[in-house]
């Protein structure tokens, strides 16, 4: 955690510092005879320069516990494992590429059947299986993505009178 | 005292129609459901709740999300039991004693117990949420910008605190993070437009459903793919009705947890896993036995299952008098009655008392309902946890998806679910506490608009922030907060014990 919390660290010092920045330099709204003291980047500079603060303490903190090691053998941390790594970049990548880049650009239920099936069949194929087990899972999936749409759409459009994507 | 009372039955009366009953039946049905399953919490049900719940007459809606509310934090209890995973983070505490009860074949009392004292727990909130509401309510009538100031500064701290106890410095950077994505957009005193770098969108702020559904459902759905399906333990449920004599016993603990449960449930921003934690804490340290607790342990079960109930109601009091959640499923409570028009906060009391009422009148119907619900049909309900989770959380995110997309209709508040789902895994990674950061995106503008507005004021004076009465108790109470984790202040605090110790011991002597 000692290096996970330097990196952070790191990135929130200059996050906090270009909040810092930005609020100076934002309009005091002089022309519009405005108090100075409620001018807009009054709050947002003193949040930075908290966050600026609370990331110095935690940045000299990892480093006295030499979290700045970055690739020595003592600051090596156990990562976890490669599997649920995996696992984790897959269910991103195939939710970003529904909610992110289809969504809006093709049918909602068209959409949404597609993503219900490519995630249950990503998840479990076994490529080891015979080939009947292995139809069955494709066919399983295939049959509760197009329940679950098919439901969805109509529960959320019709029942709830819900706005859908 | 009476016209509460009166306020309550005539509020109580108004929901006993048919319609509302069977809406009070499958609202908390279902947040039993959502409860049990794994990566759904209860912020994300209540939040998805909004969403269906968005063209239903004010009354009914909020009715609903309380039911779902109540339903989902007991129903989590459900999988501690049974898998050993909580099926939100308040029943965290139940999984120490739950699980191993049902390993030794007892799961059917388990639950039953669980159930049992979840129903007690809701009860000692409901009862404290009529008293203290308008207490605190009338209280905060005397509160300027300078106390709302405080006031937003104290719930980052002690929501930071207490939600990272052995980080705080995490927990302060996730709320005020929160607080500068509440900045974001047009500013409330001048109308000037902040960080949103032209974009449109970012111009009109971020939603707070949208920020939450990520967070706490996107979120979990990542942490919920690390890790392999865990199995169901098999085990026959028999008997679910507790014994009467069994709780009885346990009746300190109760009333105990009850009211620790419902005062940390009322801490802004702190939420029901806390209450959870505090309440199993004190009844292992008040017990005969607490050598069993974590083995299967009766009294550990219903203390962290009272006390998490509890903290519901808890969650309530400060949303509805101060207008600041207790919990993060609270923020979603609070953003849902601000959709439907209804402003609570401390002129609540004033302008519609009976809506405080009709709210505790909800607890109770819902509390009923979580009570009846939880004692039948178990044998049914809990066969929906053998659902593999690579079938159940595509259909999740796309619950997420929906109910990020309809309060607006804006695909913008999708990319933001995601946004706030990857921030909230990484957060997670890392540590962080998430729910501080939502209740910084709550209190981001009150903060801005009550300093800069103090300032004015004071004509940037600071004296008036740290002179006034409520101030000087809100900066007592931070800097203990800040403190009480540092090496010196627990040194000088065992010192001040030993030597008080000392002079007691001095005295018995003398005597």
């Amino acid at each position: 955690m000692v290096k996970k919390d330097f990196i952070t660290s790191i990135v929130l010092l200059a996050f906090s510092l270009s909040i810092v920045v930005s609020s100076y330099t934002m309009p005091r709204l002089e022309r519009r005879n405005i108090d100075p003291f409620s001018a807009p980047g009054v709050v947002p500079g003193m949040i930075g320069c908290i966050l600026l603060i609370l990331a110095l303490i935690l940045l000299v903190r990892s480093v006295r516990r030499g979290g700045y090691l970055l690739f020595s053998a003592a600051a090596q941390e156990s990562g976890g494992h490669r599997g649920a790594a995996w696992r984790v970049i897959l269910t991103l990548a195939i939710s970003l590429i529904y909610a992110v880049g289809l969504l809006g650009r093709i049918d909602y239920t068209m959409v949404t059947l597609l993503y219900v099936f490519v995630f249950i069949v990503l998840f479990e194929y076994r490529r080891g299986l015979p080939l009947s087990a292995q139809l069955k899972i494709v066919g399983y999936a295939l049959l509760q993505a197009l329940i679950a749409a098919l439901l969805i759409t109509l529960v959320f459009r019709k029942l709830f009178l819900v706005d859908l994507p | 005292m009476f016209e509460g009372l009166k306020y309550f039955i005539d509020g109580l009366l108004g929901f006993m129609t048919v319609r509302t009953i069977f809406d009070v039946l499958w609202s908390t049905q279902l947040g039993i459901i959502v409860g049990m399953l794994p990566g759904l919490t209860a912020t994300m049900g209540v939040a998805l709740m909004t969403t269906l719940t968005f063209s239903m007459p004010p009354e009914n809606a909020i009715l609903i999300l309380v039911c779902m509310y109540i339903g989902a934090i007991y129903g989590g209890g459900r999988s501690a039991i049974l898998l050993n995973i909580p099926g939100t983070p308040a029943n965290a505490a139940t999984a120490m004693d739950g699980h191993p009860l049902a390993m030794r074949g007892e799961a059917g009392q388990a639950i039953g117990i669980s159930t049992t004292g979840s129903f007690l727990g809701s009860i000692i909130g409901m009862v404290l949420l009529a008293f203290c509401t308008p207490l605190l309510g009338n209280f905060a009538l005397n509160f300027q910008s300078f106390e709302f100031f405080w006031l937003a500064i104290f719930g980052i701290v002690i929501s930071g605190n207490l939600t990272a106890p052995k980080d705080p410095i995490k927990g302060w950077i996730s709320g005020f993070l929160g607080i500068f994505v509440a900045l974001i957009g047009m500013e409330s005193i001048h109308g000037f437009v902040r960080f949103s770098f032209g974009n449109t969108n970012l111009a009109g702020g971020i939603n707070l459903i949208p920020a939450m559904v990520g967070a706490f459902g996107f979120a979990e759905i990542l942490s919920m793919m690390k890790y392999e399906q865990v199995n169901v333990v098999k085990t026959r449920i028999k008997r679910i009705i507790p014994r009467v004599a069994q709780i009885v016993k346990f009746r300190y603990t109760i009333i105990r947890s009850g009211l620790i449960g419902t005062l940390i449930g009322a801490i802004p921003g702190v939420g029901e896993d806390i209450a959870a934690w505090v309440s199993y804490d004190f009844a292992k340290r008040g017990s005969n036995k607490p050598d069993e607790f974590g083995k299967g342990s009766v009294e550990g079960l219903i203390a962290s299952e009272t006390g998490n109930n509890a903290a519901v109601a808890g969650a309530v009091i400060p949303v509805l008098s101060l207008g600041i959640p207790g919990s993060a499923p609270a923020a979603v409570l609070l953003a849902a009655m601000f959709i439907h028009g209804v402003r609570p906060g401390p002129m609540i009391m004033i302008e519609s008392p009976d809506f405080v009422y009709k709210v505790v009148a909800m607890v109770f119907l819902a509390t009923c309902a979580m009570f009846i619900l939880g004692l039948s049909m178990v044998r049914y309900v809990v066969k929906i946890l053998q659902v593999p989770r690579t079938k159940l959380m595509p259909i999740i995110f796309t619950l997420c998806v929906v109910g990020s997309f309809a309060i607006q209709s804006r695909v913008f508040d999708v990319r933001v679910m995601v946004f706030f789902g990857i921030l909230g895994f990484l957060m997670k990674e890392m540590e962080y506490p998430v729910a501080p950061m939502i209740l910084g995106l709550i209190l981001g503008t009150m903060l801005d608009t009550n300093f800069r507005r103090a300032l004015v004021i004071a004509e940037g004076e600071i004296l008036p922030f740290i002179s006034r009465p409520i101030c000087l108790v809100l900066i007592f109470f931070i800097v203990i907060t800040l403190v009480s984790k540092t090496k010196w202040f627990n040194r000088l605090l065992s010192g001040i014990k030993q030597a008080v110790k000392k002079l007691f011991q001095k005295r018995g002597n003398h005597g």
